[in-house]
């Protein structure tokens, strides 16, 4: 029972993580109805900035935690949301309105060159960075195994929560959100009421940007290391979230993002943590055997 | 040419029989209980305000969509077809129904030759030895193909298509994509044709000249049409049997005289009468249609 | 020359719009570099520390901006043979530098101190001043029109492909007898053409079938791994492993294909990620067969009618240097293994070419235009999918087999995404469907940076800002361009130099027609 719950919890936090990411692929994929495939890269330059951002602080001795996190988060989504933008406008927004495979390949070498660019910028090796938050609340303890839930936990569950309504609430209530929804339905007629359909997709590009960004920074927190390659698994492992959840749908992605996370926690502390991934994978291609359309997703009735 | 129209239909001419059919979308009804039958070598029309159910009842004769409740039975060869039970594909191959679409669809990307050689694929997958005999190169496929060709020339020839045939589907004008539409249905050799809205978009031209084509496949190739459509000239003008829905339901049933001259449906196209004077144009319009569409 | 005409105050406003781009696009990119670029992380004991590169992200910037005065200065044509002029200085002052090691007084080198971060700036250089002296002679057309002109070399070249084909593989097959071809041009012509079979057969499945699959690679590990536990387990020779390692791989398509291939585009896409990933896991972790990380080794190599290539032959048996009484010659095998590639690409492509023109070729086709349209004609959907799925990876098994017996060494390592994914960009860079369009992508792709090895660092990154320049330039690939399966009409042929064929009802099917 013990290791069950501790499990759990490992498995919400991981979630969460992936979750974030997710939000992203789901909202450009909505949108401009593209994988944006190098949105993991956009993650990983996230946690780089983000170990940056914490050494740049070090310098000036800015150790209070809240407030060194603070403005890493803030230093690092600002900086992300620039290679997001960057991102659209040089390599998704000239192949507007082209064959559909033609955007997926130029996602693909753009996601190959940010692998490179980091590499070749920062070294292939793995950047460490001491634990920040540390400490935890021992829920229960028994037969000897005591089931821990940190602060860096409840850190990562309460703020990827509140960013989760901060998002809905932008989505569901705001003009932006509304020019961003009737992008999705028809892009065309979004633009002959006189929404600016450019500048709504370089916001969503943005936008999940930000979430990749804050993702990076609790990897970072989390695992205490970045490489310039987490990107590829993590943004594999979201985009899966993404698309078991129903691809475009906001709590589909959460959800998605923290079905992965329970199956892959469940899957290493019960079973194996090498093949963890193929469980993942496998589960993923059930739901959509049975549920083509992901679990929150619209199912569509086939127009004829 | 075809010689499919041979043994289609039931001794007494009943091609189709659709007994009950409902279909639900959640909780939507889109079709009602509609029965109907639709007789070989004859033209049966489907008509109905938007939103009436038309193209669901043909989605569920073409397998697109399995409906919720209901008997389609196909009568030709030995032994009728259950088309509720059968696959969309199956039904187009062994049931031997055709269709056109209302947004039109064709193969863009191939030529109008191509797309009606496509047409007629189980027949040369056959004749290929399942592929096996046509990478060999072995005469039985090219013969095969050959025939396939002359069936494409024909129909490219009834639909004034000939010169257009190495063209992309895609680039050819609306009127001819209309027309390749229903050259590629009949080169797969069907004994019913579904026509969804054939004459949407064209002009008086060529509307006339597809109810020629359509006459044609009546009388010539000897199988049963069934055509959903909205323009009055073209159902008045060729249509051997009319079905009228309305929500879903049937309304009316009976040769364009007896639909014409139903209450029920004047009310359906009209609205109520107490609800609404029509204006004097729409009405002396509506009298001259009655006087073309009189055979 | 829209300037000469403009009146005062509009070409002030219109000045100080370049000047606002020419900012944003410096901001930009220092606000791009400013993390990345302009912070170093170094490795110091017991940790990381951190250092400062400004003087980079200064200069990424000022880079920039100048990039974009030029583009806007040819946009709006101004003073283009000063942009020529300009840019041609900049290129060779640089490449003098680089080429003679001289040293202008002064810090003139890019802070980049980097050899190819300077020979890349020479290279746009140079482009910048053809481009910009092209343009005092030309009017640039709009977009589509230049789309429509490479269109239509891309039908040329379709078109000349009947001669070019032909000659391309003269070429190949005579290349390892050039006295230039060393052993290492053979080694990688050999890759280029492992490569060019790839993607012959993913483009059965992208090409023709319309079907994204971005676990093309689960298919050559599939062919490898089953080609070295054969030939491991059951000594069986190479000429019988690959086949049966090529059925192999298909049935595995077949067998993964099924459940997976009534799902839509992307979502097809994803999964077939994802069985490539888990392939790639479980050879990763099933120790007992695939050895792990460790890979499998002494692979069998093939032999020439049962002559192996070994400097001595085993207890009666004859090599094939002695047979044919010539040297023995370790580059002997080096061609060898070059001529089985070429043929087993050529066998692909011939195939290709020939099932296009079958019934099941085109209803690949047709189902890439439109499923829907396909059922209401009777077509088998899904059956028409797992024979494009199946035969795709029935190829990719034939080149897994091939790699390995020519590396004689497999490990998961090879066999990861980014061979899917490039792969899939050949494919789609050549142009989807056209097999001519494969082969030059395979070069532009494979062949040129294998002649930058030891750039390794930079060649992923030019590699991936290679494959995203030329979809924006061609976004619908290099030679897009269908041929028709079969005329009815007059066929121009040989580009009308004997007149056209006569006009018959010819299909292709048949050879020679």
């Amino acid at each position: 029972m013990a290791y069950f719950v501790q499990q759990l919890i490992n498995g919400v936090t991981l979630g969460m993580i992936y979750g974030l990411i997710a939000i992203g692929y789901t909202m450009v994929y909505g949108i401009i109805g593209m994988i944006n495939f190098a949105h993991g890269e956009i993650y990983m330059i996230g946690a780089f900035i983000s170990i940056i951002s914490f050494l740049f602080l070090g310098w000036f001795g800015v150790t209070w935690i809240p407030l060194a996190l603070m403005i890493v988060l803030i230093v690092t989504m600002m900086f992300t949301a620039f290679y997001g933008w960057s991102l659209e406008r040089t390599a998704y927004r000239p192949l507007r309105g082209a064959p559909r495979l033609a955007p997926l390949i130029s996602a693909i070498g753009m996601s190959i060159f940010l692998q490179n660019y980091v590499q070749l910028l920062q070294g292939a090796r793995n950047k460490p960075l001491p634990p920040k938050i540390t400490g935890s609340i021992e829920i229960m303890e028994q037969a000897g195994f005591t089931v821990q839930l940190s602060y860096l936990q409840i850190l990562i569950i309460v703020l990827t929560l509140i960013l989760m309504v901060a998002f809905s609430t932008i989505i569901g209530k705001t003009a932006l959100g509304r020019a961003q929804r009737a992008c999705e339905q028809d892009r065309g007629m979004a633009a002959l009421i006189g929404i600016n359909v450019d500048r709504t997709i370089s916001i969503t590009f943005i936008m999940g940007a930000s979430l990749a960004a804050v993702a990076g920074v609790m990897v970072t927190l989390y695992w205490g290391v970045v490489d310039f390659f987490i990107g590829f698994l993590a943004g594999l492992k979201a985009f899966t979230a993404a698309v078991l959840g129903g691809i475009g749908s906001l709590p589909g992605a959460m959800l998605g993002g923290l079905l992965i996370g329970l199956i892959e926690a469940f899957w290493s502390g019960y079973f194996s943590i090498e093949y963890k991934d193929v469980a993942v994978f496998g589960i993923l291609v059930l739901v959509l055997i049975f549920r083509p359309t992901g679990l929150l997703g619209q199912p569509e009735i086939e127009k004829v | 040419m075809s010689d499919a129209s041979a043994n289609g239909g039931r001794a007494d001419g009943t091609l189709l029989t659709v007994d009950h059919l409902t279909m639900r979308f959640g909780g939507l009804i889109a079709i009602d209980d509609v029965s109907f039958t639709a007789r070989n070598k004859e033209i049966t029309a489907i008509i109905g305000p938007n939103g009436a159910g038309k193209t669901t009842v043909f989605n569920c004769l073409t397998g697109f969509y399995s409906p919720t409740v209901g008997r389609l039975t196909l009568y030709h060869g030995d032994m009728p077809f259950q088309l509720e039970q059968m696959e969309g594909f199956r039904i187009a191959a062994k049931a031997r129904v055709a269709r056109t679409f209302q947004n039109i669809r064709l193969f863009g990307a191939m030529t109008v030759l191509e797309n009606l050689v496509v047409a007629q694929h189980n027949k040369l997958m056959k004749a290929s030895g399942y592929t096996v005999f046509g990478l060999l190169g072995l005469p039985v496929y090219r013969h095969a193909e050959q025939d396939a060709i002359e069936l494409a020339k024909y129909w490219l020839d009834k639909t004034g298509l000939t010169e257009h045939a190495d063209l992309s589907a895609g680039n050819l004008p609306y009127g001819a994509q209309r027309r390749l539409e229903i050259a590629r249905a009949m080169c797969s050799e069907p004994v019913m044709l579904c026509l969804d809205e054939p004459a949407a978009g064209l002009n008086p031209r060529e509307s006339a000249e597809l109810n020629d084509l359509l006459l044609h496949i009546r009388d010539d190739e000897q199988i049963g049409l069934l055509l959903i459509e909205h323009d009055m000239n073209v159902v008045m003008g060729i249509s051997d049997h009319i079905i009228v829905l309305d929500h879903g339901s049937k309304i009316s049933d009976g040769t364009p005289k007896e639909v014409r001259e139903d209450p029920a449906v004047i009310r359906a196209y009209l609205g109520e009468e107490e609800d609404e004077e029509l204006p004097p144009e729409v009405a002396a319009d509506l009298v001259q249609r009655d006087g073309e569409g009189a055979p | 020359m829209a300037s000469i005409t403009m009146d005062a105050a509009g070409s002030n406003s219109k000045m100080r719009d370049h000047a606002k781009e020419v900012l944003i696009t410096g901001f930009i990119v220092a606000m791009l570099a400013v993390p990345i670029v302009g912070f170093h992380i170094t490795d110091v004991t017991g940790g990381v520390g951190l250092a400062l590169r400004f003087k980079e992200v200064a200069a990424a910037a000022i880079v920039a901006m100048l990039g974009r005065i030029g583009l806007i200065m040819m946009r709006e044509h101004i003073a283009l043979m000063l942009v020529a002029a300009l840019s041609a200085l900049v290129a060779g002052a640089i490449a003098l530098q680089l080429i003679t090691g001289y040293q202008f007084p002064g810090d003139t080198r890019l802070p980049f101190n980097d050899p190819v971060i300077d020979w890349l700036i020479v290279v746009v250089s140079i482009i910048y001043a053809i481009r910009a002296a092209w343009l005092t002679s030309h009017k640039t057309g709009t977009q589509e029109s230049r789309e429509k002109a490479m269109d239509q070399i891309g039908a040329q070249v379709q078109k000349l492909s009947l001669l070019l084909g032909p000659i391309l593989l003269i070429c190949a097959i005579l290349l390892p007898m050039m006295p230039f071809a060393g052993r290492r041009l053979v080694d990688v012509a050999t890759l280029v053409v492992t490569y060019i079979m790839l993607g012959w057969g993913l483009n059965i499945v992208v090409g023709l079938a319309g079907l994204l699959d971005l676990g093309y690679v689960a298919f050559y590990a599939v062919g490898a791994y089953s080609f070295a536990l054969l030939a491991n387990h059951f000594d069986y020779g190479f000429w019988i492993c690959l086949p049966l390692a090529g059925l192999f791989a298909a049935s595995f398509g077949v067998i993964l294909g099924f459940p997976v291939l009534r799902l839509r585009g992307d979502y097809l896409a994803i999964v077939t990620l994802g069985f490539g990933e888990m392939i790639r896991v479980i050879l990763l972790n099933w120790y007992e067969v695939t050895k792990g990380p460790d890979g499998l080794s002494s692979i069998p190599r093939p032999s020439f009618l049962g002559m192996p290539f070994k400097r001595f032959a085993a207890e009666g048996q004859e090599t094939f240097h002695t047979f044919f009484n010539i040297d023995y010659n370790s580059g002997h095998r080096v061609t060898f293994l070059y001529y089985v590639i070429l043929a087993m690409a050529m066998i692909t492509n011939f195939f290709t070419m020939r099932i296009r023109k079958l019934p099941i070729g085109r209803s690949w086709e047709a189902l890439r235009e439109d499923e829907i349209a396909c059922r209401s004609l009777g077509i088998n959907p899904t059956n028409t999918k797992l024979t494009a799925f199946g035969i795709g990876a029935m190829f990719g098994g034939f080149a897994g087999s091939f790699f390995a017996t020519r590396q004689g060494f497999i490990s998961p390592e090879s066999f990861t995404f980014i061979e899917s994914a490039v792969i899939l960009a050949i494919v789609v860079l050549g142009g989807m469907g056209s097999q001519v369009g494969v082969v030059i992508a395979a070069i532009l792709l494979i062949g040129a940076p294998e002649f930058f090895r030891e750039l390794q660092e930079y060649r992923m990154l030019a590699f991936g800002a290679g494959m995203v320049l030329i979809m924006i330039w061609r976004p619908r690939g290099l030679l897009a361009h269908r041929e028709p399966t079969m005329h009815l009409g007059e066929r121009r042929r040989w580009f009308g130099l004997f007149g056209s064929a006569k006009p018959a009802t010819q299909s292709g099917g048949a050879p020679g027609s």
